[in-house]
């Protein structure tokens, strides 16, 4: 198997887990859930980011990852703020 | 293959796996603090390994330290925010907090708040908001 196929199968993998995160995405009962499942999507962009550049033979994507990461970072942190000066005392439980 | 390339292959699917396993934690742990422990950690060490196979595949653009550069971003800022969530959670969620076997924050809660009545009486759960002074 050349390398392209070896690529192509990780990439796969990584569409799955994308999809199980977006699945937390949609039933997470709070907001610090879907903060969770944002940070975890963040980082699968910036792997999946590396990878099309490793298949594609375009290694300026790379930095297209540098700054998905600190956009992801960035956003992690606002959410983080935002919940906590929210002080809501009323969420769902985790309970599914 | 050559040597180069089954490293390669080797470490973007150990990555591939370790972010996977990072995924099914997120859906199946029972709650938000355990959830944040599989985020936090597997995928930093899945995203670590995926871009070491990005810095060896374009090892003659010398792209190598520019991806080590970006783990080592990675690796600071991945515990800073997984901190930066866990007391948003822990400041809003009196449920969660009930659990905890050991509170080591509640006292620091109560010396923020009111820092000249902290040592009169321990308290253990501080039932103020803490976002009393802003």
């Amino acid at each position: 198997m050349t390398m392209e196929t070896w690529i192509d199968i990780t990439l796969v993998i990584l569409a799955m887990s994308l999809m199980i995160c977006f699945v937390r995405l949609y039933i997470g009962p709070n907001p610090p859930n879907r903060a969770v499942a944002f940070d975890t999507i963040a980082i699968h962009a910036v792997g999946i980011f590396a990878l099309i550049a490793m298949r594609s033979g375009a290694p300026a994507l790379l930095d297209a990852a540098i700054v998905t990461a600190v956009l992801g970072f960035v956003g992690t942190m606002m959410f983080a703020r935002y919940i906590e000066k929210s002080n809501v005392q009323d969420w769902e439980s985790d309970k599914e | 293959m050559t040597t180069i390339e089954l490293v390669i292959v080797f470490l973007i699917l150990a990555g591939a796996g370790f972010m996977l396993i990072g995924a099914l934690g997120i859906v199946r742990f029972p709650d938000v603090l355990s959830r944040m422990h599989a985020a936090g950690m597997a995928t930093t060490v899945g995203i670590s390994a995926i871009l070491l196979g990005a810095g060896f595949f374009f090892l003659d653009e010398f792209l190598f330290y520019r991806m080590l550069v970006l783990i080592l971003l990675i690796f600071a800022t991945s515990p800073i925010s997984t901190t930066a969530l866990t007391r948003a959670v822990y400041n809003n969620e009196p449920r969660l907090r009930r659990q905890l076997k050991h509170d080591e924050m509640a006292v620091t809660i109560v010396e923020e708040a009111a820092p000249e009545t902290a040592n009169a009486t321990p308290v253990r759960m501080p039932t103020p908001s803490p976002h009393a002074g802003d």
